[in-house]
């Protein structure tokens, strides 16, 4: 498909500082403390959308995934 | 493209914060560009930053959905397990149009990142338990129980894993065996758990693969058989091995071996001859039984046909049938008379059995057991010589005689006949009495012997009864030819027999019946020479007799009398006849004998012969006789009131009227009541009888002879008397029968006897009698020879009274009253 039809993403430049790298690098750390505390994958998921929508403001986190698991 | 299936659906895994109908709006979303950012992202497996979804193509299909719930920004990234597969997207959705910030994008990537980790696990999860059911669905299904065993550095042992087949060998559920391994322990057999250790220990300790046949006990009590293998796995951990097996219950398998080893003993050491033949009937195995049976070795006969020991006693059909038989029923049994490797020919008893594969049901190999009847045959052989055969003569007895008789009649060709005689021998009681059994049976023997060198060899000579003998002879052109037989038997027979050192004689009679002439079945024959016998008996003993049948009729149409002669009496239908007895000269009555006569209102007047016999038989003899004593006292008075002195009138007795009633007291009634003479009467007692009762009879003839009453003997030269009992009896008279003055002239021997015997009466002071004088030349014979009385047809037949009276007329001696 020619990409001039399509509605290209924009240029997103730079690196996180230093406070939201410990903020991804903490996030990580808790899902993965869960995975390994045998949490249900729908209790993680439901964690990474809270997560995400708590750091970011105005914002819904949503997982579309092709099968039920 | 990463994304490969038009048909997949997105589903709203998690969206806490989304309202529930944007979750129905976005559920089952079909990826495609221009479907949303998530949609767009899982169709590409690219991350697409829709920054203003009023102007962004990727939004395209779903710009009514954004509108809806004023989603204005979405920033979508794809989640990727593996290189090639799209699992779904993550997505944060903004209210405003919104370009992201580093933060956020790295957000997203740690985001997918943990969220592939969980779905991996998920996946590895799912893998796990899907192989675990699988592991379970096989050992489950798999005879025996799989197993995991520890065996520690200090021999500590447990059951890492067990699958569920333990609770059906052992009673133990798995669970609790791997929680317990003593469970299990303390169940195998004590005798074979030192066995099971030190072959563990020696496994371990070499780290070779183990195999162990064990008994173990059932929690139900039942014993079984188990097999353990297993092999060590290769890491060894602190002196820790671990081992994988499994245990299978061989109790049926161990069974079998015991049905097999058994069987085995039987085969070798059963007593019958065990073949196994392929099936093309080639010999394929045998036990020792059958070589010694048939003579050949093992070697011999292997590979070899078992028609090796064919005899040729069967004919080719017989074998046949027994191949059809087993065709048919696949079984068969029966005798054979097979031929051991000597030749000897011996009987077998043989089971053949057709072995047919279980599953095909094809012939696979025939079974013959046999067994060696010989002995069996031998002792069936003297068995039946036994029943056939009598002891003492070894000839053949009644039945084997039957058997013979039947067969010839059965076999006997249409020109040829075949005599049956029928031999008695006529002293044999008395010497048998006098000498005793022992030489009873040597005479009897003695007979044998002769009657074997008289005959051929193809006669069949039996003994069928005391002193009965019977004889068949084949193949006869004419009954003359019976005749010389019997002649030949009757002349051997006369010759002295030596017992004890003295010689004996015995003559023998017989009765001969000719098949087809006098019958033709056994008990038609056998009955005629039996009725012939007594024929010959009739004609003077030592002698033979042809059968005659119209003398057999007239006996059994006589018989069918029996109940007419019963009612004879109440009927009055006997009457007493008269026959004159002359003196010496033959010129003057001095007496007459009473003779019974049977007028039937059919058949006219019928002799005692043919009717005394029956009455016998049938208890009448005393009812009869007392009739005939009553009658004749009757008539005697009737001639006394009519003028007749000096008359002796003879009335014969009958057994029953001496033995079983009080004679004399009948006779003292019967003198008082006709008031007649005691010495007028005369009473004749049969040689024959006084031969069987002279002992309990001697009173009564006593306490006749007491009462003035004349006895006279009777038939005197038929029966054999000892002379001492005739010199201590208390007779008047004896009475030469007329079998003995038939013949004279013509008979020297019966002359001899006849002058012997009035020789001998006269020098017992007795009167003697000659009974049946016919000629002239024997009344001459008798006058000179000194006999004192004659009776006969010369004389004068039997006649009525009236007839009688008028005899006595004409001889005057009625005519003092009448003038």
């Amino acid at each position: 498909m020619p990409n001039s039809h399509v509605t290209q993403n924009p240029k997103v430049t730079g690196s996180p500082n230093t406070q939201e790298l410990y903020a991804i690098l903490n996030f990580q750390s808790q899902i993965l403390e869960k995975v390994a505390q045998d949490a249900t994958p729908e209790q993680i998921f439901d964690d990474i959308c809270r997560f995400i929508e708590q750091s970011i403001p105005a914002c819904v986190a949503s997982i579309m995934l092709f099968h039920v698991i | 493209m990463l994304f490969d299936s038009a048909h997949q659906q997105l589903h709203v895994t998690c969206a806490p914060s989304l309202p529930p109908n944007a979750i129905d709006a976005f559920n089952g979303l079909e990826p495609a560009i221009g479907a949303g950012s998530c949609g767009t992202s899982a169709f590409m497996g690219i991350p697409v930053l829709a920054v203003d979804i009023a102007n962004d193509s990727r939004w395209d299909h779903l710009r009514d959905v954004a509108e809806q719930f004023d989603i204005q920004a979405c920033w979508s990234y794809p989640i990727i397990l593996d290189e090639h597969q799209v699992n779904g997207t993550i997505a944060i959705s903004s209210f405003t149009p919104r370009t992201p910030h580093p933060f956020h994008i790295k957000l997203l990537e740690a985001a997918t990142n943990v969220i592939s980790i969980v779905l991996k696990r998920v996946d590895s999860q799912k893998a796990l338990d899907h192989t675990a059911h699988l592991l379970n669905n096989i050992t489950q299904t798999m005879p025996g129980a799989l197993y995991q065993y520890r065996l520690t550095a200090n021999k500590q042992q447990e059951f890492t894993y067990l699958s569920s087949g333990i609770k059906q060998m052992t009673g133990v559920s798995a669970e609790d065996a791997c929680n317990n391994f003593g469970l299990i322990w303390k169940q195998v057999h004590p005798e074979d758990k030192a066995q099971l250790w030190t072959s563990i220990a020696h496994a371990s300790q070499h780290s070779l693969a183990w195999s162990h046949e064990f008994r173990i006990f059932h929690l139900n009590g039942e014993l079984k058989w188990l097999r353990g293998s297993s092999l060590l796995e290769e890491e060894v951990v602190d002196g820790k091995q671990i081992w994988n097996g499994v245990f299978l219950d061989i109790t049926p398998e161990k069974a079998s071996i015991e049905k097999l080893r058994l069987a085995g003993i039987a085969f070798s050491n059963t007593n019958d001859g065990i073949m196994i033949a392929d099936k093309n009937n080639v010999i394929v195995d045998i036990n020792q039984a059958y070589a010694d049976i048939s003579g050949y070795s093992r070697e011999e006969l292997l590979g070899q046909s078992p028609t090796l020991l064919k005899s040729n006693k069967h004919s080719p059909a017989f074998y046949q049938s027994i191949w059809d038989t087993l065709e048919i029923h696949k079984h068969w049994q029966g005798e054979i008379w097979n031929k051991r490797k000597s030749g000897e020919i011996v009987p077998h008893l043989v089971n053949i059995n057709a072995v047919l594969d279980p599953s095909s049901q094809e012939l696979t190999h025939y079974v013959s057991v046999l067994a060696d009847i010989s002995g069996i045959k031998a002792s069936e052989a003297k068995l039946s010589h036994l029943v056939h055969h009598d002891a003492l003569t070894n000839l053949p007895n009644r039945l084997l005689f039957s058997a013979r008789l039947d067969h010839a009649i059965t076999h006997r060709n249409t020109n040829e006949k075949i005599a049956m005689l029928h031999m008695d021998l006529d002293r044999f009681k008395h010497i048998n009495d006098s000498l005793g059994h022992t030489y009873g049976d040597e005479l009897l023997i003695q007979v044998t012997a002769r009657l074997t060198q008289t005959l051929n060899p193809t006669d069949i000579v039996a003994r069928v009864g005391g002193d009965e003998f019977a004889i068949l002879v084949e193949e006869l052109d004419d009954n003359d030819d019976a005749s010389r037989v019997a002649d030949n038997i009757v002349a051997a027979m006369e010759q002295p027999f030596t017992l004890n050192g003295h010689d004996y004689f015995t003559t023998a009679s017989i009765g001969i019946a000719i098949a087809p002439d006098h019958g033709e079945d056994i008990d038609v024959l056998t009955k005629n020479a039996d009725i012939a016998l007594n024929q010959a008996k009739d004609l003077g003993r030592n002698n033979y007799a042809l059968f005659q049948p119209e003398l057999s009729e007239s006996v059994e149409e006589w018989i069918k009398l029996e109940p007419q002669l019963r009612k004879a009496i109440s009927e009055k239908q006997f009457r007493l006849f008269y026959q004159p007895q002359m003196d010496r000269s033959g010129n003057n009555i001095i007496g007459a004998e009473a003779l019974i006569r049977w007028q039937h209102p059919e058949r006219g007047l019928i002799s005692p012969i043919h009717f005394l016999g029956i009455a016998e038989e049938i208890g009448l003899m005393k009812k009869i006789g007392n009739w005939v004593l009553e009658e004749a006292f009757q008539q005697l008075a009737i001639w006394r009131q009519a003028g007749l002195r000096s008359f002796k009138l003879a009335i014969n007795l009958a057994s029953d009227q001496i033995t079983k009633q009080n004679l004399p007291d009948k006779i003292s009634s019967l003198l008082n009541a006709y008031k007649i003479p005691p010495d007028m009467i005369e009473l004749e007692i049969l040689e024959t009888f006084l031969l069987e009762h002279q002992h309990e009879s001697s009173k009564t003839f006593t306490e006749l002879r007491a009462l003035g009453i004349n006895l006279a003997l009777d038939d005197f030269g038929t029966g054999y008397s000892s002379l001492s009992y005739l010199k201590k009896l208390p007779i008047n008279k004896i009475e030469i029968d007329q079998s003995l003055v038939r013949d004279i002239p013509e008979d020297a021997n019966d002359e001899a006897i006849t002058k012997a015997v009035i020789l001998l009466g006269h020098t017992l002071d007795l009167k003697v009698c000659a009974e049946g004088v016919e000629t002239p030349e024997q009344r001459a014979f008798l006058e000179i020879e000194g006999c004192d009385q004659l009776q006969g047809y010369l004389f004068s037949k039997p006649i009525d009274p009236a007839d009688f009276s008028n005899l006595l007329r004409q001889h005057n001696r009625l005519v003092a009253l009448e003038a």
